[in-house]
């Protein structure tokens, strides 16, 4: 991806994980049903959150340097 | 023999037409088709009166009115130009060089022999 | 159950270990720049110092009573790490160009190195951390407590209530603390060793929770095992609710936290050796953060269903394992949220500390001594170390008031979001001091102060509730019964959680005064420099330009140099500048310089008062930098403008160029129409003239006169016909078909054509074929055309005595070539290249031709249209020679 679209990126990652973590999304998952032995809304927070971690591992090697700075 | 005018024209047609209308009005006439012809004849036969025109083969009408008004013996000599194109500009280098009038081709026939009537009563007169 | 005595030597041996582990890695860091010390993960694993006794035992107690909600926490600085280029990154390489060294230093410092918002931002620091050192130390009496038990009463510690034992800890924090860091004052404010204590007990807290999670999922049977007999028990393991209002006002404070805790701040920014290490900790401090808080609710959930009624959750990471008989376990998770307490303290009070000697205690020294007679050389370092010492001992006596104030209250995550609530209020300005120019220092100040007065009334007296009858009624009835104004419902708004009842009132005031009074002050010159500098940080290129102008005495420079960053340090940096000492470049880096011991606006005051001239015209200098920046951005503007208008121009100038020449061309070809349009009209007129007028012509004349008028019609048409065909050819309008054609049978016709005329002028024609079954891509009649008509003007214009017209052809590998020459007059040198042009006939008359002159230019765009060349080649002997050259068929595809 080129630079313009890898901060992109990195701004909707972090603006998603708002979104994901905030009501009315994470009220979704509030079912009152055990997923896997664990409450739903508990894995479906810690799996935004490895999703998150993942993608922030991704973009961290790719957004550009400090030579590339703009300007 | 004394020539009245010196046609100067290298358009056969047209000197064609110049000489037959001048014989008519009662001139005699000579013609010759360059430049440097032109200059030859004024010296040698000291005509009254040139007619000539501007696109002359070997050199151009405006050199030979050059030359005769340099002379002192052709200084006065009546020059009627010529000319087919007819521009503002080429009016205003024949009145600085001293044409005495200045005639744009296609001519009315009458005024080709008016005009040199005229002049020739001028320089008489 | 543990003894007393040794839980206390393991602290203090533990706290030892710490020590050799700072003081090691500060040898090692001062050796080898790329040491182990300063890669990412440390860095990361130092961030973590966000991780305290709260999160250790705090967000069990939360999860107990409140389920998922303790995440929140954790969520907020999720976010904002993973959205690092956004503002940490910023704020980094702001900290790095700038020489920050606070959160009050980068306030300042963008606000026009204002010392008053400095102070300000201190003190509401301060005030802001006392609840969070209090948590601390509540929380290593609490462990202590717990893990030692009823033997408590032994031992050392015999006889020592909670409060004598938190101000021991206090005591024995502050001791450490002053030993750690402020052995030095670093011009960076970088404190290797700390930061690597501070990761070593970030591993050792992570290890120790993840410990108990095993230990507890284990004896718990499982996660399910967990949830159902937790389910079953009557424990809302859903959460029920937990996605409110409160939810978000936890994740916005957690948010700010990560930003505005001073600690922060000084890990994640001051400490930070390298920005790049942020892409690390963009996606390892999450992950660090999702471990610490994986077994929390299992442990919360079990430790409810395991525990006695009663029983602190806050305390369930050492109590379980205690109850389990693990006393090892026990031990380690001790020594875990020892772990989290001391490195917490440390560091905030380290960074408080930096704040407090920076910002107050430097500018009222100065104030005193008005800048001089501090004593010898080293004066001012002394005095910055000693000031330090001082800020610690204030720091923790703060948290351990606190402390004392609210023993009552019981749970310790409260306590927390009273801090973080208390530093958000920093985030509407420093979020204005990276992204809006027109942010003012006057609108920030009065915006943080707004904050934290709300935040102080609706957040931090509430806390008292329990130590005072006053507060209480307060809070019951309002100020003065003004209902309204009660502080856990503001204006009137009563029904919602009274954390968010603070957040967002105290935020939406401070971000609407921050926008409001911005829009209706206006900036000073060095505010107008420092918001460009800060908001337009990745457009500059280059160092910060000069902004202290005027002369100081290199020996002044040395004088100051010397009292704050000591005299080592000094007599190296004005050796390394030799003759540029005293040069305002200079002046400038050695503020930036002594901006990072004592802050920007303490560096700012110093050296004003030792550059000469400079304090007087300031805003003067200052403006003219301010306007100098933008006059260079204008002009940069203006040559990026003005290079394209030259381009523009230069492409106008050459079309109006051409334009200008095809204007005359025209206006030449015009004339010259004219001139060949008159010659045959005179003709015509005047013998029109002569038949019309004369009645008396002999019948020989009128028929000579009118055959005249008829020759001379035709060469008038022939003339037009001419004009328009060149005018077809030079638009290329003309119906053109290149088709193969037998070039030497289209050259017979030509020659047979032209032979009547030689013929008729009694001329020899020579034809001299050598082209046989040469094929080309032609139109055979225009082809004929170009031929004709230079065979017969060679014909006509030839009047050498013996006449002769030669036409040669023969083909080469590519081409057909025709030659047409002659032993007439030729073709004058000089005109060579004019006889193509239109109506150019031998001017001075050397090849007196009837004809417009406008053959060769037709037959040259002919030729050009059956992509050939019509040249005109030196002849032979005498004459004119023309050559045609045009490709055989198939070469031209194979030229293409």
């Amino acid at each position: 991806m080129e630079r313009r679209k890898l901060v992109s990126a990195a701004l909707v990652l972090t603006l998603l994980g708002a979104l994901l973590f905030m009501p009315p999304l994470a009220s979704v998952f509030q079912i009152h049903r055990l997923v896997l032995g664990v409450p739903a809304e508990v894995i479906y927070l810690f799996t935004v959150w490895v999703l998150l971690i993942v993608g922030a591992w991704w973009l961290g090697s790719r957004l550009p340097r400090e030579s590339e700075d703009e300007g | 023999m004394s020539v009245d005018v010196l046609i100067a024209e290298d358009e056969p047609s047209i000197l064609d037409s110049l000489d037959f209308i001048l014989r008519r009005a009662g001139f005699s006439i000579e013609s010759v088709t360059d430049g440097d012809a032109a200059l030859a004849a004024i010296r040698r036969d000291r005509p009254r009166l040139v007619v000539l025109d501007v696109m002359l083969p070997k050199r151009s009408g405006f050199e030979v009115l050059k030359q005769i008004r340099a002379d002192a013996v052709t200084h006065d000599l009546p020059v009627m130009i010529l000319t087919a194109k007819g521009q503002a500009q080429d009016r205003q280098t024949a009145e600085d060089l001293g044409a005495s009038s200045f005639i744009t081709k296609p001519y009315a026939n009458a005024d080709v022999v008016g005009t040199v009537k005229r002049l020739l009563a001028e320089a008489a007169g | 159950m543990l003894s007393a005595d040794l839980v206390t030597a393991t602290g203090i041996a533990y706290v030892g270990l710490l020590f050799l582990i700072a003081y090691v890695s500060d040898r090692q860091a001062r050796k080898s720049k790329s040491s182990f010390l300063r890669s990412p993960f440390v860095y990361t694993l130092a961030i973590s110092v966000y991780c305290t006794s709260w999160t250790f035992y705090g967000a069990v107690g939360s999860a107990a009573r409140n389920g998922l909600e303790y995440l929140a926490i954790y969520l907020g600085p999720t976010l904002v790490f993973i959205g690092w280029w956004f503002v940490l990154r910023r704020l980094v390489r702001i900290s790095h160009n700038q020489r920050i060294t606070s959160i009050a230093d980068l306030l300042s410092s963008r606000f026009g190195k204002s010392s008053r918002l400095a102070v300000l931002v201190t003190v509401i620091a301060v005030i802001g951390i006392a609840p969070y050192i209090a948590l601390q130390l509540k929380a290593v009496t609490s462990s202590i407590q717990a893990i030692s038990g009823a033997s408590a009463a032994q031992g050392t510690l015999r006889g020592v209530d909670d409060v004598g034992l938190a101000f021991g800890v206090a005591a024995g924090m502050a001791l450490f603390t002053v030993l750690f860091g402020t052995r030095n004052v670093d011009a960076k404010e970088q404190h290797h060793g700390v930061v690597a204590a501070i990761a070593f007990e970030a591993v050792v807290k992570l290890a120790a929770l993840i410990a108990v999670g095993l230990f507890v999922v284990f004896a718990g049977g499982g996660l399910e095992a967990i949830f159902s007999r937790a389910e079953a028990a009557g424990v809302d393991i859903y959460s029920t609710g937990t996605f409110d209002d409160r939810w978000i006002a936890m994740n916005v404070l957690s948010i700010a936290a990560i930003i505005c805790l001073p600690r922060q701040f000084q890990i994640t920014v001051v400490e930070n050796s390298d920005e790049n290490h942020l892409r690390t900790a963009a996606w390892a401090f999450p992950g660090y953060l999702l471990l610490m808080s994986l077994f929390t609710l299992p442990i919360a959930l079990y430790g409810l269903t395991s525990m006695p009624a009663g029983a602190n959750p806050d305390m369930f990471v050492l109590t379980l394992p205690l109850a389990a008989g693990q006393e090892g376990l026990a031990l380690f998770a001790f020594i875990g949220g020892f772990s989290s307490a001391t490195s917490m303290i440390i560091v905030e009070s380290i960074a408080l500390s930096i704040m407090v000697s920076n910002h107050i205690v430097m500018p009222l020294v100065l104030r005193f001594t008005q800048g001089q007679g501090v004593g010898d050389g080293r004066g001012v370092s002394q005095l910055l170390l000693a000031s330090r010492r001082f800020s610690i001992a204030l720091i923790l006596s703060l948290g351990f008031g606190y402390f004392y104030l609210t023993r009552d209250s019981n749970a310790l995550a409260p306590i927390g979001l009273i801090s973080f609530c208390g530093v958000a209020q920093f985030l509407p300005a420093i979020i204005a001091a990276l992204f809006w120019k027109d942010a003012s220092l006057k609108a920030a100040t009065a915006a943080v102060a707004v904050g934290f007065v709300v935040w102080a009334w609706s957040s931090f007296m509430p806390s008292f509730e329990s130590a005072s009858p006053l507060v209480a009624q307060l809070m019951a009835e309002g100020p003065w019964g003004i209902t309204w104004l009660r502080p856990e419902a503001l204006f009137g708004v009563a029904d919602i959680d009274p954390l968010a009842n603070a957040v967002f009132w105290s935020l939406f005031l401070n971000t609407a005064t921050l926008v409001v009074v911005s829009l209706f002050t206006s900036q000073s010159a060095l505010e107008r420099v420092q918001a460009t500098l800060f908001v337009d940080l990745f457009r500059r290129q280059g160092p910060v330009g000069t902004l202290m102008r005027g002369s100081a005495a290199t020996g002044d420079l040395q004088f100051v140099a010397q009292r704050v960053l000591g005299i080592e340090k000094a007599t190296a940096l004005f050796a390394g500048a030799g003759a540029a000492a005293g040069t305002p470049q200079f002046i400038d880096r050695l503020e930036r310089e002594l901006a990072g011991s004592i802050g920007a606006a303490s560096a700012h005051v110093m050296m004003s008062k030792v550059v000469a001239g400079s304090a007087v015209s300031l805003e003067e200098v200052l403006q003219m930098a301010d306007e100098t920046q933008q006059a260079i951005e204008y002009s940069q503007q203006l040559e990026r403008t003005s290079s394209e208008l030259r381009d523009t121009a230069r492409k106008l100038e050459e079309a109006n160029r051409q334009l200008r020449e095809l204007d005359s061309q025209k206006d030449e070809f015009l004339s010259q129409v004219s001139h060949e349009v008159r010659t045959p009209m005179t003709s015509i007129r005047s013998f029109s003239e002569i038949l019309l007028g004369e009645q008396h012509l002999e019948e020989a004349e009128r028929q000579k006169f009118v055959a005249t008028i008829h020759k001379e019609s035709l060469r008038l048409t022939k003339l037009l016909d001419q004009i328009l065909d060149l005018n077809a050819l030079e638009r290329g309008k003309a119906a053109w078909r290149n088709v193969p054609t037998d070039a030497e049978a289209v050259l017979d016709q030509a020659v047979e054509v032209c032979s009547a005329l030689a013929r008729q002028r009694q001329m020899r024609l020579v034809v001299d074929k050598q082209g046989e079954g040469a094929s080309i891509d032609a139109d055979a009649d225009r082809l004929s055309q170009v031929l004709i008509n230079l065979i017969s003007n060679a014909i006509k214009y030839n009047d050498a005595p013996e006449p002769l017209v030669e036409v040669r052809s023969r083909r080469s590998r590519r081409h057909y070539i025709v030659e047409v020459a002659d032993n007439g007059p030729g073709i004058a040198r000089d005109e060579r290249t004019l006889v193509f042009e239109k109506f150019s006939r031998g001017a001075t008359g050397t090849t007196a031709a009837p004809g417009a002159g406008l053959g060769l230019a037709i037959s040259r765009q002919i030729i050009t249209h059956m992509n050939g060349r019509l040249e005109l080649v030196p002849a032979r002997g005498r004459g004119a020679c023309f050559r045609i050259t045009l490709p055989l068929s198939g070469a031209a595809a194979l030229a293409e």
